[in-house]
């Protein structure tokens, strides 16, 4: 039986047909994903469920009869909640309190035991594990995530909407957050869950339907789906979900890093001994667990964070002792790990943002001042060359996508013609065509004969790409392994500290 | 300007003082929410009497409508307040005063401008020139520059300045004799000390004084002062000290604390808008403290014994009196005791009459020219 | 994103839409006002328009009035791209008043020269004042430059005072105010009492902020840092220098603004001298959105305030209070905008589809990600 339809939901905005006829029904019981790119309309759809919006056309029937939702509290009152992908909780605030807020009985006060009481046995029926004394600060990200699914079971939802939920967790917390999905389920909880990651979406879902542009593509039966499949429906073309690596010779040594030791902002050491050498023509990628140095690695060797040991040389050269600046100059792009607080001005206009490194520039600060029309050429040329959307250089960089705003990043750091590019979590939030993009062009870098060091947390990416894998645990590269025959079992044990470095395998 | 675009009636004069209080925004708000509770009956009734209901508009409509009350002369008077606002429980106020009796009593058209920086100075007076006012009243020494900047360009309209002096043939300079009224105050203070009479008198036979800046104005009142409290107190201790201007009242009422701390148990204010701070410090320490410029009585009852007053409202007044008569003459004219330009507030109840009869005698002998007060600080 | 065209829209007017929309509502706020404290609110507000561009003298007195807000505004502007806060504007301003005046007495020169080297006292010691004290502390110790600067204000206010109270600038005589500057150092006025050349200072200083600020590789490395601090060090931009640089140029323009002042309109410098423009200067620098034609444009707003408030009191007995109100009901919407912008995001424009996070809306909320 089905709990919820949406039956030909359209909405407008202008200039966007950000719905157009959509079509979707939830079973009770069922997980059903909804699959898509970043602006495909998912998160339209579901503000048309929860009352955010009105839509323009369609209806909206909940067991069987039609409703007009005209808010979130009409939408929780029938049954409906909500996690949003950015969590609606105040940190100093107790768990209880949190959920209570907005719902009291009273303006002024409530029944704080009895309240406490719901909270610890809904926890309990659906194995949530949340204390509701707790701190919500004090929580982690996975553990706020339940404070605010069970304040949707605190207005007593049935249908629970979940929108991007794996992106702020890390993969243990994801598969708790699936086990707890499953518990829901067999209670009769319906779940939507939105999301543009496709092995997630097959792993938990009963049916998926795609979404692109606004439109419903297909709903499938997630048994049955293949991620080929579903990539090319999201994108709307054949993708290369793994990409082709033809194999290629490593040229000479471009970087080399000799007994490297960084201290991070805080002064505590976080990078200890390190050496590794990177050629031309090679992918060397990074392997770890969040928080074992590579990010303090990447911006020593950007020469943003100071060396406080060991000796690094680009082609030969010694370059410790040279600025950020200088660095650039030598040959070194970098992709900072966050794009938006680190790689872009996002106030500032495509064209600022290319020219980021360019502030000495003759080029483009001639005497009289920025030649704008110069500088506007030459983003609209790397613009074009990178298929950045919309092409338009005077556009602030923060109304990009994710996927455009790391395409200006690629095209910036790519476009100097760099000897070395450093690529932190490159595709860290984008979805499937972006990421293809991305990956095309640290593998034509490599085809171009240049050195790329590629430090991901994701270990599929760092298995796809690389040439050879090193492996950071607590700030000591523990293994250095060819590329082609690292196992994902092989890195695990390497990343967690589980397996000793074999002597042979590290690579001075 | 069209005035016409403004409502001309009553209601208008009645609302100006009350919104036109120092406190701004706030005061503002709450005159929102005043007139909409009460209507503007209750805004008439915050006035207090002695001050102008009329106003510039109402009085403005008088004289164009030739109807006003009394002898209307048809003489026009513009006055502009200094930074410190026409509301300054001062100098600013009395001239104000002054202006509105003359306004009533010798039917004459005011207007009463307060500068909001000391750049307006000069395009106040101006204006009001401008607008053909046949007198214009700068209120404040610190006007000096402006008067002299703009008195030559109107050579038909007559400019008094107060406190101080400017020598151009349509300027009228109104200096006052204020050391004579700090003579009175510090003889009065110097008599509670040897002979008490009050219950917070401390014994200890130290007076203190708050001034604002060290500028003629304030130090011939604490000249005076310090004189007055000599002869009635010859052994007597008198602390000086100076905020440094004349609007940090927080200021003003920990140095009063200090000098309270220190033995003093009355506090001579010669710091205008600041003097609150002092009677807050008073009050406070249970002590005793003395007004300046006008009766300040008003702000702190039970504190204030008596205050030195310099009559700018007197000034003022008998300056259009005297433009009306014809009589009016530039130059210096000088305000003191002999012509009631300056004088003593009436004292606090309780102060014994002993007292008081014996500064009277004081203020005779100074009228009668056998004593004579000295502007200049003892420091 | 395909939503991007509508946002652009947004982004290119809402620069000017912002600030005009808070002039706007600040005007009917203070309509309300009047009217309930029985004016008439369309006589008011005409009366202060008609009190600040009346005629022409009402013109030059209202852009008299704007000169040193425009150019103390333009330093803070400074301050303000660089990501910091210089709230002791109001002290440089008396640093370089004082600078200027003492050049402007103390030592005779020919007429343009003396003038030229009043200011360039001024704007020295205001920039040594702001830049070479907080900018150094700032840049070198992490010394919050609030505190700092405010804090230097106060010492500078203070000096000032007691070098024309008692101490060495004391004009001879009984008054607390220093001597008068020469002619040599006096600025022509343009109309009278006091439209002064500061005028052309103030435009000057405008149109060279403008080409630093969007045309030049300093003003590239400055808006930066500070929008993106963490950026600017990846391209290789020394964040401490800029940040020395910025407080210093805020600190001369601000002197700059006082010897203006000094030459062309007060002629010599006294206790209440002040008259809180660093302070107004900061509503200003946010009402021109830190461009500094829009500071030229806000500073002449608030002079047509100050000189229409005056005005209003003289012709219509309208209190010049009410002017103040509607000064502060300004600044508040200009502070407000944040919500302004926020409730406009929240109901006309599509929330951006499912993707990156909208930051800072609700700071006390915890985020989700990382």
């Amino acid at each position: 039986m089905n709990v919820l339809e949406l039956k030909g939901i359209t909405k407008r905005f202008p200039g966007v047909l950000a719905n157009d006829h959509v079509s979707f029904e939830l079973a009770e019981g069922e997980v059903h994903a909804i699959l898509g790119e970043n602006g495909a309309g998912k998160s339209t759809l579901m503000n048309v469920l929860y009352g955010l919006y009105e839509p323009d056309e369609g209806e909206i029937v909940l067991n069987g009869t039609p409703v007009r939702l005209s808010g979130p509290r009409d939408a929780i009152a029938h049954g409906i909640g909500m996690v949003h992908q950015h969590f609606m909780l105040i940190g100093a605030m107790t768990v209880t309190e949190n959920i209570i807020l907005g719902d009291e009985p009273t303006p002024v006060w409530y029944h704080r035991r009895e309240a406490e009481e719901r909270i610890r046995s809904l926890s309990e029926q659906y194995h949530l594990g949340v204390d509701p004394h707790a701190r919500i600060e004090s929580l982690p990200v996975g553990l706020q995530q339940r404070v605010e699914i069970l304040k949707a079971f605190y207005r007593q939802a049935h249908i629970l909407i979940l929108d991007e939920p794996t992106a702020a967790l890390t993969p243990q917390e994801s598969e708790e957050l699936f086990s707890i999905i499953r518990h829901l389920t067999q209670q009769g909880i319906s779940v939507i869950f939105i999301s543009h990651k496709l092995d997630e979406v097959l792993q938990i879902a009963d049916r998926v339907t795609v979404m692109r542009r606004g439109v419903a593509e297909a709903t499938l039966s997630a048994r049955d789906a293949t991620p080929q499949q579903l990539a090319n429906l999201m994108v709307g073309r054949d993708v290369v979900l793994r990409v082709e690596k033809p194999p290629q010779e490593a040229g000479e040594v471009l970087l080399s890093v000799r007994h490297l030791q960084v201290a991070g902002r805080d002064g505590v050491e976080r990078v200890h001994d390190v050496s590794f050498n990177v050629r031309a023509g090679e992918i060397f990628g990074i392997a770890g667990v969040e928080g074992n140095g590579q990010f303090e690695l990447a911006e020593a060797l950007a020469g943003v964070l100071p060396v406080s040991g060991g000796q690094l040389l680009l082609a030969g050269k010694a370059i410790t002792s040279m600025s950020a600046l200088e660095r650039a100059r030598a040959g070194i792009g970098y992709i900072p790990e966050d794009r938006s607080t680190e790689g872009l001005i996002s106030d500032f206009s495509i064209t600022d943002n290319f020219l980021l490194k360019e502030w000495q520039n003759p080029r483009f600060f001639g005497p009289l001042g920025l030649r704008r029309s110069v500088a506007e050429a030459y983003a609209l040329e790397e613009m074009e060359a990178f298929d950045v959307r919309p092409r338009d250089p005077r556009l602030p960089a923060g109304h990009l996508s994710g996927g455009n705003q790391q395409k200006v990043i690629l095209a910036r750091e790519v476009s100097r013609s760099p000897q070395l590019l450093i690529a932190a979590q490159p595709t860290r939030g984008l979805d499937v065509g972006a990421i293809e993009f991305v990956h095309q062009q640290l593998l034509r870098l490599r085809e171009a004969g240049r050195a790329v060091l590629l430090i991901s947390l994701e270990l599929d990416e760092i298995l796809t790409l690389s040439d050879r894998i090193g492996v950071l645990y607590g700030g000591r590269l523990v293994a250095v392994v060819p590329g082609e025959t690292a196992t994902r079992e092989q890195l695990g044990g390497y990343m967690t500290g589980a397996t000793p470095a074999q002597e042979e395998g590290v690579v001075p | 300007m069209e005035a016409g675009a403004i409502p001309k009636e009553g209601k208008l004069g009645q609302m100006r003082h009350f919104k036109r209080g120092t406190i701004g925004f706030i005061g503002a708000s709450l005159a929102v929410l005043l007139a909409a509770c009460g209507g503007s009956g209750s805004a008439g009734s915050t006035n207090t009497p002695s001050q102008q209901s009329n106003s510039a508009a109402a009085s403005q409509a008088a004289g164009e409508g030739t109807s006003g009350s009394g002898t209307a002369s048809g003489l026009k008077v513009g006055l502009v307040a200094d930074v410190g606002g026409l509301h300054d429980h001062s100098f600013n106020q009395s001239a104000d005063d002054g202006l509105m009796r003359a306004q009533k009593e010798l039917g004459i058209q005011a207007t009463a401008v307060q500068s909001q920086r000391p750049e307006d100075y000069v395009t106040n007076l101006s204006n009001l020139a401008q607008q053909g006012d046949q007198l214009v009243i700068a209120v404040g020494f610190n006007m000096t520059d402006a008067v002299q900047q703009v008195a030559p360009q109107f050579p038909k309209t007559h400019f008094l300045l107060i406190d101080s002096t400017v020598n151009l043939p349509n300027v009228t300079s109104a200096l006052f004799k204020s050391e004579q009224a700090g003579y009175l105050v510090g003889a009065l203070s110097g008599l509670l000390e040897t002979k008490g009479g009050l219950p917070h008198l401390n014994g200890q036979n130290v007076v203190g004084v708050i001034g604002g800046q060290e500028i003629p104005p304030v130090d011939s009142y604490i000249a005076g002062f310090q004189q007055g409290f000599k002869q009635t107190d010859p052994s007597g201790k008198v602390l000086l000290r100076y905020v440094g201007n004349f609007t940090d009242t927080a200021a003003g009422e920990q140095l009063a604390s200090l000098e309270i701390s220190q033995g003093t148990d009355i506090v001579f204010q010669v710091a205008g808008p600041v003097g609150q701070g002092v009677f807050n410090a008073a009050s406070q320490h249970n002590a005793y403290a003395i007004g300046v410029d006008s009766d300040e009585s008003y702000l702190a009852p039970n504190v204030v014994l008596t205050s030195a007053i310099k009559r700018v409202d007197v000034a003022v007044f008998d300056t259009i009196k005297a433009l009306q008569d014809n009589s009016l003459q530039s130059g210096v004219s000088t305000f003191e005791l002999k012509n009631d330009g300056v004088g003593m507030a009436p004292p606090m109840k309780g102060i014994p009459q002993a007292i008081v009869d014996q500064v009277n005698q004081l203020k005779q002998q100074i009228v009668a020219g056998q004593i004579t007060v000295s502007p200049e600080v003892q420091k | 994103m395909s939503a991007g065209t509508p946002v652009r829209r947004w982004g290119a007017i809402g620069g000017v839409f912002f600030p005009v929309l808070s002039v706007l509502l600040a005007l009917v706020v203070g309509s309300i006002v009047a009217a309930a404290t029985g004016y008439n609110p369309l006589g008011t507000i005409g009366a202060l328009v008609d009190g600040a561009f009346g005629d022409p003298t009402r013109i030059a007195a209202t852009l008299s009035a704007a000169i040193p807000l425009m150019i103390v505004g333009l330093g803070v502007a400074v301050t303000f791209q660089a990501g910091l806060f210089n709230i002791g504007a109001e002290g440089q301003y008396w640093i370089g008043a004082l600078a200027a005046t003492y050049v402007g007495y103390a030592i005779s020169l020919p007429p343009i020269l003396h003038i030229l080297a009043c200011f360039l006292a001024a704007m020295i010691a205001a920039g040594i004042w702001a830049g070479l004290i907080p900018g150094l502390a700032k840049a070198y110790r992490g010394a919050n430059e609030v505190i700092t600067t405010m804090m230097l204000s106060y010492v500078a206010i203070y000096l000032g005072q007691y070098l024309v109270e008692s101490g060495p600038m004391k004009a001879p005589g009984t008054l607390p105010q220093s001597p008068i500057i020469a002619p040599s150092a006096t600025l022509p006025i343009l109309v009278q009492p006091q439209f002064s050349a500061g005028i052309f200072v103030a435009i000057v200083a405008a149109a060279v902020l403008w080409w630093l600020f969007y045309r030049s590789s300093w003003g590239y490395q400055l808006r930066t840092i500070g929008r993106n601090p963490v950026a600017a060090r990846y391209a290789g931009m020394s964040v401490a220098r800029q940040y020395v640089l910025a407080l210093g140029v805020s600190g001369m323009l601000a002197g700059l603004a006082g010897a203006a002042q000094i030459l062309g309109v007060q002629h010599r410098i006294y206790d209440s001298f002040s008259s809180g423009y660093g302070y107004t200067a900061i509503a200003v620098a946010l009402l021109g959105r830190n461009n500094p034609i829009g500071v030229v444009l806000a500073a002449i707003l608030f002079g047509a305030l100050t000189t229409g408030g005056q005005m209003m009191q003289i012709n219509a007995g309208v209190d010049a209070q009410l002017a103040n109100v509607i000064e502060g009901l300004i600044v508040f919407f200009v502070a407000a905008e944040a919500i302004i912008r926020w409730i406009q995001g929240r109901f006309h424009l599509p929330r951006r589809a499912s993707g990156r996070p909208q930051h800072a809306e609700t700071p006390a909320v915890v985020e989700g990600e990382r």
